[in-house]
């Protein structure tokens, strides 16, 4: 076994680079005396040569394909191709075309009621709302507002909060005045055929009669006895009482949709008498054509209603003439 | 150790555009300076790329990588008589991109070690087919690049330092560790050979 020369290391550093000058003239004089480092030397240089014959070479027809796909990747570098170049803005317009599209389809159904809303709120304390039939005006006095309403049906919500005026409904055969309510109010042919009262109370005068007042209910006046005479009003005295709401001991509720039955009653009252006892008070859907003959006075609650109404079928004998 | 700059049409007796010309005419965006470029380099570029991957699927991708980038380099050209070792030092510095992509990629498939029974990585390895491709097979790569630009390519270890952004003491060290690791290695398998 050969012995290790103590200058083996400078072989590896000659080759490295790591001497320079005369320590590399040194080395390579000691490698021809010293068998040891020539021996190392050839080793090295050997294995070199081994990693430089290893032979990891393609064959011709994948470098010719691998070429011409290098040549196109740099020609379309430097020349986009011409439908890219149209395709491009096209897209874009497409895309911001998309895009805001997108944005007001989103936007429109928050916005548009919360604008007018605003609007309106800010402007204007009444609220109208008409049927397509309806046929009507308005008109703004310093002291009132006047609604003239000739046909059709207006649904009127007038926020007292910031009314400055008192609203007057002029209909064909007399006059609606609005004390604090949401209604709504339907004329054919000439008459007035209904009012409705959502919330608060309206009072009602009809062809010169004295005033009826008229509270959360549905006052639905039949055609054949529109030109009865005994179509009473309501005195003063009895219009006050009717208004003067009915205190309650229990709690406020939370649910502000249905009046006890109590108050049904109270309003019932309006017509001139307070109801008796005996009135049934169903729910369910209000007849549609009640006979004029049923001597009975009907409270029934429409059911699925966003608020509770209650509608109150009047019959001949419900208004007796005194 | 001097760098070798052998001309590889010159090596075949056509006359040929000095390789800093050809760069001024693949800076100017001609195709015809990339393609004799490649003439030129191709082999060589091939062969230390596919070498030191040990990846058999990469190789045209890194090659074809290679070549476009030094296309969009050729105006920072810095007008040595061979392109063949700028050429290797962009090689290496995608080579090292790519490594880091499969390392973080790696690093992600073992975060799911309690799922997965074993994280391998999942590049397809280089088919050796002598002693000396499967002694280099076992070398890390930093080592197995460093001694195939040592060695086959002949790059000085100041060039080797500046192409791997290391230190130049790495590369004498890398270099001593591969060469012994390697003959260690193919002693091992002359031992085994029946």
């Amino acid at each position: 076994m050969k012995s290790a020369c103590p200058r083996l290391f400078e072989v590896e550093a000659l080759r490295d680079g790591r001497l320079s000058g005369a320590e590399a003239a040194r080395v390579e004089t000691h490698l021809g005396i010293c068998s040891v480092c020539a021996h190392e030397a050839r080793s090295l240089q050997a294995l070199a040569t081994a990693l430089r014959t290893t032979d990891s070479a393609a064959n011709e027809l994948h470098v010719r394909r691998e070429r011409t796909r290098l040549l196109a990747a740099f020609d379309a570098s430097l020349v986009p191709a011409p439908h890219e170049r149209r395709i491009k803005p096209w897209l874009a317009a497409v895309a911001g075309l998309a895009l805001v599209g997108t944005l007001v389809g989103l936007s429109w159904p928050e916005h548009r009621p919360i604008t007018v809303r605003s609007n309106t709120a800010a402007i204007d304390p009444v609220r109208i709302r008409a049927d397509s039939l309806a046929h009507w005006s308005r008109q703004t006095h310093p002291q009132f507002e006047k609604i003239t309403l000739e046909n059709g049906t207006l649904s009127i919500r007038v926020d007292h909060a910031r009314a400055t005026r008192r609203l007057l409904i002029i209909l064909p055969d007399g006059e609606l005045e609005d004390i604090g309510t949401t209604f709504s109010v339907s004329v054919e042919a000439g008459r007035t055929s209904h009012v409705t009262v959502q919330e608060g109370s309206v009072v009602l005068r009809l062809g010169g009669r004295a005033a009826l007042a008229l509270a959360l209910g549905k006052l639905g006046v039949p055609a054949h006895l529109r030109q009865q005479r005994w179509w009473r009003p309501l005195p003063p005295h009895r219009l006050r009482a009717s208004n003067a709401r009915v205190p309650s001991r229990r709690p406020p509720s939370l649910r502000p949709a249905t009046p006890r039955l109590s108050q049904r009653r109270n309003r019932l009252s309006i017509f001139g008498r307070p109801c008796p006892r005996s009135t049934r008070v169903t729910t369910g859907k209000p007849p549609r054509s009640s006979p004029p003959s049923s001597r009975s006075t009907r409270a029934t609650r429409a059911p699925r209603m966003p608020h509770t109404f209650v509608y109150f079928a009047c019959d001949a004998w419900a208004i007796p003439s005194k | 150790m001097t760098s070798r700059s052998a001309q590889f049409g010159a090596e075949r007796g056509v006359p040929t555009t000095p390789d800093h010309e050809l760069m001024k005419q693949l800076a100017a965006g001609q195709l015809g300076a990339l393609g004799e470029l490649y003439d030129r380099y191709q082999p060589a570029l091939r062969s230390f790329i596919a070498r030191a991957t040990q990846d058999s699927h990469d190789v045209d991708d890194l090659v074809h990588a290679t070549f476009l980038a030094a296309a969009k380099s050729a105006a920072s050209y810095d007008g040595r008589a061979s392109a063949r070792p700028w050429l290797i030092g962009i090689g290496v510095q995608l080579l090292r991109r790519r490594r880091q992509t499969f390392k973080r990629l790696i690093g992600v498939l073992s975060a799911f070690k309690s799922t997965l029974p074993q994280v391998s990585d999942p590049r397809v390895r280089f088919q050796a087919r002598t002693d000396v491709e499967r002694a280099l097979a076992r070398l890390s790569e930093p080592k197995r690049i460093t001694l195939l630009m040592a060695e086959v390519e002949e790059l000085s270890c100041a060039e080797i330092a500046e192409a791997l952004a290391i230190p130049i003491g790495t590369v004498w060290t890398r270099l001593h560790a591969a060469r012994r690791e390697l003959r260690q290695a193919l002693s091992e398998e002359e031992r085994v050979r029946p």
